[in-house]
């Protein structure tokens, strides 16, 4: 398997190498920028291969961009009407402001009617990738984020999954007690872990029409729900229920200690999966996924669910239909959705004949699994820090953090979260709310 | 003999400390994928060289690695000239605005990289040199143009005036002088100078990532990046791919470390 | 008249063709890619720009107004201020103590220098790689302090606001001491070995002998390792960004990390390069007044 790959990446870099000898076959380049994870994003140099040898005319080039030091590279090369004809960034009405009012990327609307998108992207994810009526970005994956756990653990201190916040309490507490004393893994240190708490809790305590009204609506991030949210993330952290010092923890160190078997459970998300795997080898199977409980009588479960970011077409690139041509590959045919949904990239929109013909890790499908049952609830966003402005999530970032240090009341944090949305939105760098204009 | 043996002692735990840390990396390097999860500082129980092999050939690193040598050796070759030059008129000639000149090397000792890093990609694109070798190779000469000045300026004011004098008395020309005069007996400076630049520019980051947004220009430091996920790391690569990195470094520092000792300073201390 | 004017050329050209020749490429090079990417730096300080849309708006000072009344940016300066302090004391105090233990040491002496010099080579980001694991509350610094009964000073490193600035500095100079090691042995070797035998008629112990005639002797040394070591912790980024990204909150958040939250992350570039230029300007400050204090003893 490992060698076949090699030797049409020999054949390919040599026909590559031809093309470039002979420049009167005058394909098309189109340069493209992907991000993910170091296991992850193998998976588009898979594509693109299938891709050039069934389109001799077309070249595409992936350059993988994994680091998040690649953006601040990305924009001054945009900025000058260079750098990558498709490439990804964050989406929502945040992070993209300053690239599509600058009239940096291109306007997909045309393809999106001309190629039928429409039949497979989610309304939802149209919101997060468009704006004033036009689309402008493709969504590239779904990212849900669940609560990982060590069965074997469980089993072994005769625990179930918990099904009510009595339940969880008591889990933490007998895992405590036999001498876990981080119960739940979380990394701080990295800053953005947290958030991943917090957008699932707000999401819970504030319901889907409750982040929508504050993201296109009235609504503060000062409103009772995540008052009481931020209460009950720093309440957990006092409990001891993440360890004794979750803020000096990091990611990636903390993942180690949990596919070694250290940690009980961590909440976290699917691009943590090819790694995982490859690291506990033939102990796969003692890994799961579950739902976090309600937080409070009554509560509901919802999904969260993120696209991971958006595939955006640099405005002045000449090989705008090559690139489109790519993404129809990748995202809207059988064979590219079953090729990424294999590597653990789970496409946007409905998956049916993609799953037929995919061979999907089993933590993936339980994550799926566990998301579909609370789906007619509808979806809350997961990774609210990326889809807010820059300033926010900043802000975010360190509210996070002094909750869990205790220097911070739940009260001041929100407030601060509010008045940073408030500049932000005096600023103008807020999009207009998503949804395609009516043709 | 017994304040030797303390001497001794202490310095050896020094460098036991100061070694601890790569080891580490060294070991994750070598360790097969069943042994990752195990703490970092224990010994790799077999050893395996897949992940070397793995950074060389997926991870890209045969082709970084030309890149990079390629880079750093113009840079070491070329700043050791520039900067001996302008040293050698900063000292032995004399001209109008030298003052202001000093004071232009000792700012561009003091600028940030990070803060200046967007004009800098305006500046080379402007001159069509973004994704070229050239472009990295002149940002690389001018923001690290000010210490070798420096550098070379203070070894250069313990030369013996004397001797550019009687070489200036034998109608030598300025070139002469600075060609057969003054490099001659400057071999410490230059030989430190061109081991630093090489260092620097082998180890740099965020110019060439910038500068150099296609595959098939990019350098070690950039192709480590992608063992370096946002959320995840590919720590048995990121350790791999270090070693490959630091292996050269590592061999040409010992080389030329008896001369690098006197070159930094010669000049300084007199 | 031609040829006057001749002769003049001639004459220019002879005055100015050599100086020309040794300091046209160089000025060419520096100018162009580094002074004037400085002074634009300079010029967009006065703008509010996004740095990406084509337009930008001219704000004259009022960027540095700002930053003079942001708490935030306070709270860096005083941060990187103590960063380099701890950097600088360990870089030339430790450096200092460290050469003049090898150059007392004949046997082996290559090896120990070697292996103290050796992280000197290692990337800026497998430094930080390499810190972040070892920082870690169980990584290997608090396993090694808890099996040596030293359990009192383990610390949760990376979270603990009282330390990780100081965590991190050690990180930082652990990655760039074998540089003044090395630079300071140089300069220990060219002592005027007459001064320490006369020391050690006049009766001068060891101890006496570094103080008052090594250190002395080693001023213009002390000041390349100052500069170099100083530039270099104002300038540091890929450490801190790598390990906490100025956290836990703001507690190591420094001049340089600021600066790229702002004009990178949040797309404030006007702003940004107001702190870009403070930053220029506190270092180069910080410079001018070392060289001054430095001259000072001499007139004593």
């Amino acid at each position: 398997m490992h060698k076949v790959t090699k030797v049409t990446k020999g054949v390919l870099a040599a026909s590559l190498a031809l093309t470039v000898a002979w420049p009167a076959l005058a394909q098309t380049e189109v340069v493209v920028w992907v991000g993910g994870e170091p296991g992850q994003a193998t998976v588009y140099d898979t594509v693109a291969e299938q891709f050039n040898a069934e389109n001799p005319d077309i070249k595409i080039e992936i350059v993988k961009t994994p680091s998040d030091l690649f953006n601040p590279a990305l924009l001054p090369a945009l900025s000058s009407g260079e750098g990558p004809d498709l490439f990804m960034f964050g989406t929502g009405p945040g992070q993209p402001a300053a690239i599509i009012d600058g009239g940096l990327v291109a306007d997909l609307t045309p393809y999106f009617n001309e190629n039928n998108w429409g039949a497979t992207i989610p309304e939802g994810v149209i919101n997060q990738t468009s704006s004033g009526g036009k689309l402008w970005a493709v969504g590239n994956e779904v990212e849900t984020t669940a609560m990982f756990y060590n069965k074997k653990i469980f089993a072994d201190n005769g625990i179930a999954v918990p099904e009510t916040w009595a339940d969880m309490t008591a889990a933490v507490g007998a895992l405590q007690a036999a001498g876990f004393d981080t119960p739940i893994g979380l990394a701080a240190a990295d800053k953005w872990p947290v958030s991943h708490w917090q957008s699932m809790m707000f999401g819970r305590y504030a319901g889907p029409e409750g982040i929508n009204d504050v993201m296109f609506g009235d609504g503060a991030w000062s409103d009772a729900p995540f008052v009481a949210a931020s209460a009950r993330l720093q309440q957990m952290g006092d409990d001891g229920w993440f360890g004794p010092n979750p803020v000096a923890v990091g990611y990636a160190e903390l993942m180690d200690d949990f596919w070694a078997g250290n940690i009980p459970m961590t909440y976290t998300g699917p691009w943590i999966i090819p790694g995982g795997l490859e690291a506990v080898g033939d102990r796969a199977g003692e890994y799961g996924v579950f739902q976090v409980p309600p937080f409070e009588d009554g509560q509901r479960i919802y999904p969260t669910e993120s696209i991971g970011s958006g595939m955006y077409i640099r405005v002045n690139s000449d090989a705008k239909d090559a690139a489109v041509a790519f993404l129809n590959r990748l995202f809207f045919t059988t064979e590219g959705r079953a090729t990424l949904l294999s590597g653990g990239t789970v496409p946007v929109g409905p998956l049916d004949d993609a799953l037929a013909a995919a061979d999907i890790p089993q933590l993936n499908q339980d994550i799926g699994g566990s998301a579909d049952q609370y789906r007619g609830n509808g979806t809350i966003p997961a990774f609210l820090d990326t889809i807010t402005p820059g300033n926010l999530t900043t802000a975010s970032y360190d509210g996070l953090q002094a909750l869990l240090l205790n220097v911070m009341t739940p009260e001041e944090f929100t407030a601060e979260l509010q008045a940073q949305w408030q500049i932000a939105k005096d600023e103008g760098t807020i999009l207009a709310p998503g949804g395609l204009s009516a043709q | 003999m017994a304040s030797r043996l303390i001497v001794f002692g202490i310095l050896a735990l020094i460098a036991f400390l100061m070694t601890a840390p790569s080891a580490m990396t060294l070991f994750t390097s070598l360790k097969p994928p069943e042994e990752l999860i195990l703490p970092a500082w224990t010994p790799p129980a077999s050893i395996t060289f897949e992940h070397f092999e793995r950074v060389w050939t997926d991870g890209g690193f045969r082709r970084y690695f030309l890149n990079t040598i390629l880079i750093s050796a113009v840079d070491a070759i070329v700043m050791i000239g520039l900067a001996s030059m302008t040293a050698y008129a900063m000292v032995f000639m004399s001209f109008r605005g030298k003052l202001a000149l000093q004071v232009l090397f000792v700012v561009g000792l003091m600028i940030p990289v990070t803060a200046i890093i967007l004009p800098l990609y305006t500046t080379i694109r402007s001159v069509g040199l973004i994704n070229t070798h050239l472009g990295v190779i002149f940002a690389d000469l001018a923001l690290a143009m000010p210490v070798f000045v420096f550098m070379f300026s203070s070894y250069f004011v313990s030369i013996p005036r004397a001797l550019h004098e009687a070489a200036r008395i034998d109608g030598a020309t300025e070139f002469q002088i600075y060609r057969r005069v003054v490099m001659p007996v400057s071999v410490p400076a230059i030989i430190t100078t061109g081991l630093l630049e090489f260092m620097w520019s082998w180890n740099d980051l965020l110019l060439r990532l910038l500068l150099l947004p296609r595959e098939g220009m990019r350098t070690l430091s950039v192709g480590l990046l992608n063992f370096q996920g946002q959320q995840t790391r590919d720590i048995a690569g990121i350790s791999a791919g270090t070693v490959i990195m630091a292996i050269p470094v590592v061999l040409l520092f010992l080389f030329f470390q008896r001369h690098f000792v006197r070159g930094m300073t010669a000049g300084a201390v007199k | 008249m031609d040829d006057t004017l001749m002769d003049r050329l001639r004459a220019s050209v002879s005055r100015y063709g050599p100086l020309s020749l040794f300091l046209i490429p160089t000025l060419a090079i520096y100018l162009f890619f580094a002074i004037y990417p400085t002074l634009s730096v300079i010029g967009y300080s006065m703008t509010k720009w996004n740095g990406i849309s084509p337009e930008k708006t001219w704000v004259g000072f009022a960027n540095y107004t700002k930053m003079f009344s942001d708490r935030i940016f306070w709270e860096a300066f005083q941060n990187t201020f103590v960063w380099s302090a701890v950097i600088v004391v360990i870089n030339v105090g430790l450096g200092l103590v460290i050469a003049a233990l090898l150059s007392r040491v004949w046997r082996g002496r290559l090896i120990l220098q070697t292996l103290i010099v050796l992280p000197v080579v290692i990337s800026p980001m497998a430094v930080a790689t390499i810190w972040r694991w070892m920082l870690q509350p169980k990584g290997v610094i608090n396993e090694t302090l808890t099996s040596i009964g030293l359990d009192g000073l383990a610390r949760p490193w990376l979270g603990d606001p009282d330390v990780v600035l100081f965590a991190l500095a050690f990180a930082h100079s652990w990655s760039t001491i074998g540089l003044s090691v090395i630079i300071f042995l140089a300069g220990l070797q060219s002592v005027d070995e007459d001064l320490y035998d006369a020391a050690k008629i006049d009766g001068a112990t060891t101890f006496q002998a570094f103080r008052y005639v090594t250190i002395p002797a080693l001023r213009p040394v002390t000041a390349v390792v100052f500069i170099l070591t100083l530039t270099a912790a104002f300038k540091a980024f890929d450490l801190i960004w790598a390990t906490t990204k100025g956290g836990p909150i703001r507690f190591s958040e420094i001049l340089s990390t600021y600066m790229y939250k702002r004009g990178a992350l949040e797309n404030q570039y006007g702003y940004g390069s107001a702190i870009g230029v403070a930053l220029l300007v506190i270092v180069s400050l910080a410079t001018l007044l070392y060289l001054k204090l430095q001259a000072r003893p001499e007139d004593r």
